[in-house]
């Protein structure tokens, strides 16, 4: 951003400093904001693949139970036994701010909550008992789930922000910062030979009164 | 009753075991690298009738269901009584029973979920209105039905359609066993209620429901009283073994809950109940004049349809043979 | 005529031939009986294997040999009628045809039973239906006790 046009003034140059000064309290502290960014990034990366792992564990789980029960029912009536649920779900979704970044935060409901068993709508006897694990462990992963969906929501925020936070700093530490100080070196070196132009000029001056 | 009028019945009954699938070939299925061995094997016996069916092999549930229903189709042209073939296809018609009733309150279609080899034609009973639609046809269905939608507007809760209907099977069962007059059906129809009381306690002691509740879903007509299973809810395993010693199907049940504690999986415990379903039907092999062996025929029958599906959905997955042998169920040889 | 004479003049003849009706009428419907029982179980076998026609027949045919037992006897029987027979000659005969008569009605009908489950091992197992066959054997040797004892009742005492 260097600008070689520019006015050669004493305003200009003590202008061109106050700007300098701003961006590089600027540079810092978006460095210092990248920075922390990065720490939590990092955190909520390592996060989001403890849960992923978590998680396809109990999927991997939870569907050999349901293989079970799948094989010892006639696919008719294992779907007959869970197509009229009892429970109702909700799902509440807030807003949390981390470093500015504006990331989901959720929180399931369930209505029976203080029945144990309002997750099994079907009655005992044409139905397999695997079945009841298979359905008692996904419900246990719903939480897992949504927390899951949470992370991987913030990594992708977040990842968008450090994104833009980097091309700033990247912007004022070797586009703004140097332009602003090679313009004032311009402005500087033009106000320097001025001033020895002046002089210059007034020793010339004294010498022609003094002959 | 008159045994000798059966004797038709038993002989065709006999040619058509012979075609049921043989414990080798079984063995066979389960060795087999994949789910296109298994149809190979299965080639030349009766379930190759209804390989046009599909046109791949994971369409193989349409081969089981197609086969199911020549069963039934068959058994009843064979068959000089109807109640043999009812008593089998009874937990069919309550299944239609739960999906036609799920249907209607629902307000959705659930035609893929019927089971068609019922006493009853559901997909005409599925177009009168209901209950009064019904009036005349058949009034048996009709005072069941009633009654569950009553039950329903009450509590509004979705799982007392099936544990009312449960109830009602296992009555319905029991009524037809004891007015057949066959000592045979009779205990199999309380060894079944006493395995299913037994597994629901088990069950329900998983899902953390209270005793009441217990109370409401366990069925009448077992070996074992119902109170007997209210007064050990809350007991230990030991102390629960040692009050079923005694009773007919108590050699079953504590087997069975021996193989559920060892691994801690139900489906062992319900693999060890369906054998011993098997071994109450062996006597039929042995009856020549009767109806137990046309009633024995079809449940093994169904009983191979279920190992099929037991090896088809494990080679599905790519179970390993060892573990699909342990599911695969004891078969009526 | 009173009834003493009529007895003593007529009954003869009577019993006796009542002795040989009985010997072929009850044998007869044993085994004919019989013979239904197992022809119902053959004919269901036939609607599947009808190449096992020729086993089925021997066993079928079977429980038939009680009949014809009965028709031997009730023939011997008849050969000793005649109108002057006395009261006691025509019991004799009488008597002499109830074990045929009684054994080979119920000799046969069990003898079809085991025939009939014969019938389902054929359908089952054919290389074993041999077996079954020498046990249905077994039932027509008290059948043919009976007709051995009928037969020589009938010849050893000369009026």
């Amino acid at each position: 951003m260097v600008k070689r046009n520019v006015h050669a003034t004493r305003m200009e140059l003590s202008r061109l400093k106050k700007r300098l000064e701003i961006a590089e309290r600027g540079h810092k502290l978006l460095k210092d904001k990248q920075d922390e960014l990065m720490r939590r990034f990092i955190a909520l990366i390592k996060k989001n693949k403890q849960l992923r792992q978590k998680m396809e564990k109990e999927l991997k789980d939870t569907f050999q139970d349901f293989l079970i029960a799948a094989s010892v029912m006639p696919p008719e009536m294992l779907e007959g036994a869970i197509s009229f649920p009892k429970e109702k779900m909700s799902l509440e979704i807030f807003r949390k701010n981390v470093m500015g970044v504006v990331v989901p935060a959720m929180k399931v409901k369930r209505k029976l909550a203080d029945d144990p068993g309002s997750i099994y709508p079907y009655g005992f006897v044409q139905t397999a008992a695997e079945l009841d694990d298979a359905i008692a462990k996904l419900y246990r992963i719903i939480p897992v789930l949504l927390e899951l969906t949470e992370v991987e929501k913030a990594c992708q925020l977040m990842a968008d922000e450090i994104e833009k936070t980097r091309r700033r700093v990247n912007a004022l530490e070797y586009r703004t910062i140097p332009g602003l100080e090679e313009t004032i070196k311009i402005i500087r070196m033009k106000l320097d030979e001025n001033e020895r132009g002046t002089i210059t000029r007034l020793i010339k001056v004294k010498d022609i009164i003094n002959k | 009753m008159n045994r000798a009028d059966f004797i038709q019945g038993v002989v065709r009954t006999r040619v058509l075991e012979k075609r049921l699938i043989t414990k080798d070939k079984f063995e066979q299925m389960i060795n087999a690298p994949d789910i296109k061995d298994v149809f190979k094997i299965l080639s030349g016996t009766e379930y190759q009738n209804h390989y046009g069916k599909i046109s791949s092999f994971e369409e193989y549930e349409k081969v089981l269901s197609a086969e199911l229903k020549r069963v039934y189709t068959r058994m009843r042209e064979i068959s000089p009584e109807d109640y043999i073939i009812a008593l089998a296809a009874l937990k069919y018609d309550f299944h239609n029973l739960k999906v036609l009733l799920k249907e209607k309150i629902m307000d959705t279609d659930f035609s893929r979920l019927f089971i068609p080899v019922g006493v009853y034609d559901f997909e005409q009973i599925k177009k009168q209105r209901l209950p009064d639609g019904l009036n005349g046809t058949h009034p048996e269905l009709q005072a069941i039905i009633a009654e569950v939608m009553k039950d329903y507007e009450t509590f509004n809760d979705p799982q007392r359609i099936d544990i009312l209907l449960d109830r009602m099977y296992a009555d319905r069962m029991y009524d037809m066993a004891i007015s057949s007059g066959v000592p045979l059906f009779v205990e199999y129809v309380k060894a079944l209620i006493d395995f299913n009381n037994f597994r629901t306690v088990l069950r329900i002691q998983k899902q953390g429901e209270d005793i009441k509740f217990l109370g409401e879903v366990l069925l009448d007509h077992g070996n074992i009283e119902k109170e007997k299973f209210l007064y050990s809810f809350h007991d230990n395993i030991s102390k629960f073994l040692y009050k079923l010693r005694n009773e007919k199907t108590g050699k079953a049940l504590t087997g069975g809950l021996e193989a559920y504690l060892k691994t801690n999986r139900p489906a062992d415990l319900e693999k060890k109940l369906d054998d011993f379903i098997m071994d109450i039907l062996e006597p039929a092999k042995y009856i020549h004049f009767g109806p137990e062996p046309l009633f024995a025929y079809i449940l093994a029958k169904e009983r191979e349809i279920q190992n099929l599906r037991i090896i088809l959905v494990s080679k599905f997955n790519q179970l390993p043979p060892a573990e699909i042998r342990k599911r695969v169920r004891k078969i009526h040889a | 005529m009173n009834i003493a004479e009529i007895f003593s003049n007529y009954g003869g003849i009577t019993f006796g031939a009542l002795g040989a009706a009985l010997a072929v009428l009850m044998s007869g419907i044993g085994s004919s009986r019989g013979l239904g029982i197992v022809g119902e179980a053959a004919s269901a076998l036939m609607i599947d294997e009808p190449e096992k026609f020729g086993r089925s027949l021997v066993l079928q045919l079977i429980p038939g040999s009680q009949g014809l037992y009965g028709f031997v006897i009730g023939l011997l029987a008849m050969l000793q009628l005649s109108p002057a027979m006395e009261l006691s000659h025509g019991l004799y005969v009488f008597m002499s045809c109830l074990p045929i008569a009684f054994v080979g009605w119920k000799s046969a009908i069990f003898q079809s039973k085991v025939c009939a489950a014969g019938i389902t091992l054929l359908a089952k197992n054919e290389p074993q239906v041999t077996k079954a066959i020498i046990f249905a054997v077994m039932v027509e040797t008290y059948a043919l006790l009976a007709f051995v004892i009928s037969l020589i009742l009938l010849n050893t005492v000369q009026f």
